[in-house]
């Protein structure tokens, strides 16, 4: 009699074992926005309110072998470093003369404050742009004239964060 | 078999001729019933998973006590109290959420025992409330683009502990309990829960609750189970004519 009770409820509990050890793994949607990269459009230091591409402009990460982009462009999209303060990207711009090449290095400052999205995706990082967002680590700059900060929060990719006039 | 049938005719004769006895005199019944003394039994004990669980699984530790008072000949008041430290890690996220819970509730016995056994079968209802905080142990920031490599993030920015959160919810509970030796039951609870009050982290999201378990997004549902050992003690109160309290 009590067997046949005990029997059961055993059972149970392994079929509760079994459930309980199979968490479900929440997958992050792809939709959901992650940590935006800085977006900078490139205008003519002459006549501010006009686009100017940079020919064939190389960007390279200090410290990356490998170029970001290389392109004709007057829209720049660069990833910022979560795990430091400031990334560094170096600007290569081919001369009209060919085969040399003008390059700048840029240093991006900037705050980071992470933003919770949800249990499968976590947090993704934001931005505050320094007062004083690019310095010039190595030399003055020779193709930048200027900058300007448009937006100072990077929290998405829709807007224009910085103007970088040439 | 034989023997169960020749007790149910027995029993069944029983009420029979009792029905028709009661016809006649039904003024004397009822006053005689009312002099049983009502027996009631309080259960108390633990839930055996949780600390088995303990010793097993470093990020897990947990103690449940549980407790029931036989109110009615198949009602029961029932409760539970527990405490639980998880820390739990996904993919992103590592957090450890710490503190305790109360459950409060009745349970209806629905299995009919026969003579001189005491089983459950029963069906429950729980009021619960947690008290508990959640610490983010570390965390790797969700990036789709790749040129910068993402290292987790282990101290500051989101990291550390959080407020202190109340979440409130009702669990339906389908049970059983089986006497294995005189007065010892194990017991077997499934428990469907659903959040009534939800507080919301500063900048975190309430993912795990004592009692409740995993808090999914989206979904105001959980589950449990527990698989308790209880020992019960029966009392009677003193008949009303016997000298009691002033």
């Amino acid at each position: 009699m009590m067997k046949n009770k005990i029997a059961p409820l055993v059972f149970l509990l392994f079929c509760c074992f079994l459930i309980s050890s199979c968490e479900k793994d929440d997958i992050c949607l792809i939709e959901t926005p992650s940590t935006p990269r800085l977006i900078v459009r490139l205008f003519d230091k002459d006549n501010r309110q006009n686009f100017k591409a940079a020919d064939s402009i190389s960007i390279y990460g200090v410290g990356q072998e490998q170029a970001l982009v290389t392109l004709t462009t007057d829209s720049l999209v660069l990833p910022l470093k979560t795990q430091a303060a400031f990334t560094q990207y170096a600007f290569l711009l081919k001369t009209s003369t060919a085969s040399t090449t003008v390059g700048d290095t840029l240093q991006f400052n900037y705050k980071r404050y992470d933003e919770y999205l949800n249990r499968s995706c976590g947090y993704r990082a934001n931005f505050i742009l320094d007062n004083n967002l690019i310095s010039y680590p190595t030399a003055a700059p020779i193709w930048i004239e200027s900058f300007e900060i448009l937006i100072d929060t990077v929290s998405n990719e829709q807007q224009t964060h910085l103007a970088i006039y040439h | 078999m034989n023997n169960k049938l020749t007790w149910l005719f027995i029993i069944s004769s029983l009420f029979l001729s009792w029905g028709t006895v009661a016809q006649e005199k039904e003024e004397v019944k009822p006053k005689q019933e009312r002099k049983e003394p009502r027996t009631y039994a309080l259960r108390a004990g633990i839930d055996l998973y949780k600390p088995i669980r303990s010793q097993f699984d470093k990020e897990y530790q947990g103690l449940e006590i549980v407790g029931d008072l036989k109110v009615g000949e198949r009602l029961y008041v029932a409760s539970e109290i527990g405490n639980e430290k998880r820390t739990i890690k996904s993919e992103q996220l590592n957090f450890t959420t710490s503190g305790s819970y109360i459950k409060v509730g009745i349970d209806y016995n629905m299995y009919t025992n026969w003579v001189g056994l005491n089983n459950d079968i029963f069906i429950g209802l729980r009021l619960a409330r947690s008290i508990h905080k959640h610490t983010l142990n570390n965390y790797l920031v969700y990036i789709t683009h790749h040129y910068w490599d993402t290292p987790i993030t282990n101290k500051g920015f989101a990291n550390g502990e959080r407020e202190t959160l109340s979440t409130g919810w009702i669990e339906v509970i389908f049970g059983t309990k089986v006497e294995i030796t005189s007065k010892f039951y194990l017991g077997l609870s499934l428990r469907v829960h659903r959040i009534l009050t939800d507080d919301q982290p500063v900048n975190f999201g309430n993912l795990y609750v004592p009692g409740f378990n995993t808090v999914t997004d989206q979904n105001k549902f959980g589950a449990s189970f527990n698989y308790t050992l209880t020992y019960s003690l029966p009392f009677r109160f003193r008949k009303a004519k016997a000298p009691e309290a002033p």
